[in-house]
């Protein structure tokens, strides 16, 4: 485990069936570091993701996480912003709350929540009414409630237009550092992994002996 | 011009059939009416009163509900697992999960008969639910509670009958929600826990569609007429106490306090199925396809094979499911023998013999399955065709921007759900006949409660098939320059061509089993249908060996028959196919 390292991936290995997506894999994310991997699509840079929060099971390598609970305090953002239809804004950005408050606590803290990505009164929203970026703000805010110490970001600006995709992608780097999260990012966008991230890494260089910048 | 035609046709037959579905009823309360000088309000007020009346509304909703909420228990964690996991031959699965739904329910009466005889595993194992010995008979005492051997079994076999409703209703949902809403759930905070992602994904997702099928099954279960009248003996539901009334009501001056009974138990029957049609209709709306819903295959896949105590779950399910029926079909082969040194049974064909010559009977089951088939042809060239213009007329309106006259026309077909089979039968004998008697002499009567009792059913399988061609076909299809013909047949009947065979097939199954109305109208003896013959032969004293076996012999037939055309049905269905019937 490298020093200060939140989670530290080492030698890992999946297939699906018989087809290899990835073999000796390594990585390690710091405290409060935002990583970026490039690489193009179906190279298996959501795999890796999905591997490190517990949705896929690692055929071999080690994955250690500084915290005790492990992937209990990883945050995931999909590709699609997953908002249940059956609740309103303030509903689903609900779920991520781990502690129970009543209900006027919980509101005060979604709509500060929601004030800091300039989305005030959205709270009584649809979300079917939601334009593709507040529905991901929405769901960047919702990751967050759960105060994860690593969140992962799998592509989820990629649908979004230039010109918010570059917005929300300041915007989600500035909110990570103020609140102390590391991240790892994926993506095939060169320039968003330089907006956001602290250090980009290509997928080629993952699947190999060691990691490099 | 053409336009205008269209919709006087359309009118015509919207006009037609509300008359054909509510005439009879509304017929039959004038009948009543002015039998027992009581109003409608009057009767009600005077429910109470009537002799049987309240500790059959009583015995109704007891069973109605409990059987709901056993269908529910059974139901549900065979349609969860159905849905969840990657069977092999899920879609056979499906279908024989599905079968009982169309089983004729004197077939299923038979069948429970069967298995709780004295000869049954379950009477071996020591639970004696017929004439209420041991542990049964223990119970009864204990408690106070008479015949609970009995009731147990109705409503047992209520959701043997219901499960389907269940597995419709639910198992597509569960098995085409995209996993990734559950990934994501599970990664948040409140959907950590198991309860967490029930309360906050899984219940509202296919919460609905389980109160739908229990509101169904509870609607289904207080009309329910055969298995009350075969399994529960010693207790009427409003249905068996209207039919039993029935024959001797609405005569002016004889019985009048038949008429009385007839009349407040159909006024509160109608009013309780009218308040669970609007409740299944309401949480129908609800069950809409909110949700992301993706192929089955790629959910499935990603769950992998079933583990074993989802095999065990759906297998159980599977010999609940199958019991009934092989239980029927064994007895069909069994006859008893009895000498000095006691009873035993042998197997033998002398009971589809005796079935096949019509010896005890007053027709063989040749002509009973003739007649049986001649009504359900019948049926299909009107039912389907009425079905189709309702669901057409409904969907145009809705296309018209006229959402309220859709929903209300949409509702319009539902009513004669909330008019039971034997509401309508006695509908069409105390309201129709009473006032035209030579129509009794029409062998082709039964017809009419079959179309009224179809129809529905029809229209609920073609309206969702009818919502889902999009105009752009028919425009490509115009586009290419085919001819109106052509562009009809690729651009929207190659599209309900799947729907409109479900339709048809299920609805000679439901010609061919349906029990209350054809056994209140069909009286000629030479027009009895196959469901008919074996309430008739189940009737008879048992002195004879040959009298269960023949029964069963025409109850396998009916059987055989449903399932075919069951089967037939199945193929045609489309994938994902859910929702309904």
């Amino acid at each position: 485990m490298k020093n200060n390292a939140i989670v530290n991936v080492n030698n890992l290995r999946k297939s699906f069936d018989s087809v290899l997506v990835f073999d000796g894999l390594n990585l390690h994310v710091e405290a409060n570091e935002i990583v970026a991997i490039l690489g193009p699509s179906g190279c298996g840079k959501s795999t890796l993701l999905r591997c490190i929060v517990g949705l896929e099971v690692v055929e071999d390598g080690e994955l250690h996480f500084a915290n005790e609970q492990g992937s209990e305090r990883v945050g995931y953002l999909f590709q699609q912003p997953i908002l249940y239809p059956h609740l309103n804004v303030e509903g689903n950005i609900a779920l991520g709350f781990k502690k129970k408050y009543n209900r006027s606590k919980r509101s005060m803290i979604i709509a500060a929540e929601l004030d800091s990505v300039n989305m005030s009164g959205f709270e009584r929203r649809r979300v079917e009414s939601l334009s593709g970026g507040e529905a991901q703000r929405v769901a960047l805010i919702r990751a967050m409630l759960g105060r994860p110490e690593l969140l992962l970001l799998d592509e989820p600006f990629s649908a979004l237009d230039l010109e918010t995709r570059r917005a929300i992608t300041i915007q989600t780097r500035d909110w990570l550092k103020q609140r102390k999260t590391a991240a790892i990012h994926v993506t095939h966008d060169p320039e968003e992994a330089a907006l956001i991230a602290d250090r980009v890494l290509s997928w080629d260089t993952l699947v190999g002996s060691t990691e490099e910048e | 011009m053409l336009r205008t035609s269209e919709t006087a046709a359309r009118t015509l037959i919207v006009l037609g059939y509300i008359a054909l579905s509510g005439l009879p009823f509304v017929y039959a309360l004038g009948r009543l009416q002015s039998v027992t000088d009581q109003n409608p309000i009057e009767a009600f007020v005077d429910f109470p009163n009537a002799y049987g009346a309240l500790d059959a509304l009583q015995f109704t909703v007891l069973e109605a509900s409990v059987s709901a909420v056993l269908t529910v228990l059974i139901g549900l964690p065979i349609a969860w697992n159905l849905g969840r996991y990657d069977w092999r031959r899920a879609s056979m699965l499906r279908a024989i999960f599905s079968v009982p739904f169309v089983m004729p329910a004197i077939v299923v009466a038979m069948g429970f008969l069967l298995l709780i005889d004295q000869q049954s595993l379950l009477f071996t194992a020591g639970l004696d639910f017929r004439t209420e010995t041991g542990v049964v008979g223990a119970f009864a005492e204990r408690t106070g509670w008479a015949h609970p051997g009995h009731f147990l079994v109705l409503v047992i076999a209520h959701a043997w009958f219901n499960l389907s409703l269940m597995i419709r209703f639910v198992e597509p949902t569960i098995a085409r929600l995209d996993p990734a809403w559950e990934e994501q759930m599970s990664l948040l905070g409140q959907g950590r826990t198991r309860w967490g992602r029930v309360r906050h994904l899984w219940w509202p997702v296919i919460g609905p569609a389980v109160l739908c099928a229990a509101s169904l099954s509870f609607l289904f279960s207080f009309t329910s007429f055969a298995l009350v009248k075969w399994l529960t003996p010693f207790n009427n539901t409003l249905e068996s106490l209207m039919a039993s009334y029935g024959g001797s009501a609405g005569i002016h001056n004889y019985r009048v306090d038949t008429s009385e009974i007839v009349l407040s138990a159909s006024i509160v029957q109608f009013m309780i199925l009218l308040g669970a049609l609007y409740l299944t209709s309401a949480l129908q709306r609800r069950h809409s396809s909110r949700f992301a819903l993706v192929s089955e295959h790629k959910t499935k896949t990603s769950r992998g094979p079933p583990p074993m105590i989802a095999r065990m779950t759906v297998y159980s399910g599977l010999v609940f499911a199958v019991s009934p029926m092989l239980a029927a079909l064994s007895a069909s082969f069994r006859v008893r023998q009895s000498n000095s040194s006691g009873t035993t049974y042998e197997w033998s064909m002398a009971g589809w013999e005796s079935a096949w010559s019509g010896d005890l009977s007053t027709l063989s089951i040749v002509d009973a399955l003739t007649n049986s088939l001649l009504f359900a042809c019948a049926t299909l060239a009107i039912a389907l065709p009425v079905g189709w213009l309702l669901a057409s007329t409904i969907r145009s309106l809705e296309i018209n921007n006229h959402p309220n006259f859709a929903r209300a026309l949409d509702v319009a077909t539902l009513l004669p759900l909330a008019i039971s089979a034997v509401m309508v039968g006695l509908g069409i004998l105390l309201g129709v006949l009473k006032t035209m008697p030579s129509l009794f002499q029409w062998n082709y009567l039964p017809v009419v409660p079959h179309v009224i009792l179809t129809v529905p059913f029809v229209v609920r399988i073609m309206l969702p098939a009818m919502r889902s061609v999009e105009p752009k076909w028919k425009e490509q299809a115009q586009i290419l320059g085919l001819n109106p013909v052509r562009t009809w047949y690729h651009g929207y009947f190659s599209f309900v061509r799947g729907p409109a065979i479900v339709a048809s097939s299920l609805t000679m199954a439901f010609s061919l089993g349906e029990f209350g109305a054809s056994w209140l109208l069909v009286r000629a003896g030479s027009w009895d249908t196959l469901s008919v013959l074996v309430d008739t032969l189940m009737s008879r004293p048992k002195f004879d060996p040959l009298v269960q076996p023949t029964a069963m012999a025409a109850a396998t037939v009916l059987m055989l028959l449903t399932f075919v055309l069951f089967f037939i049905a199945e193929r045609f269905r489309p994938e994902g196919d859910g929702g309904g019937f």
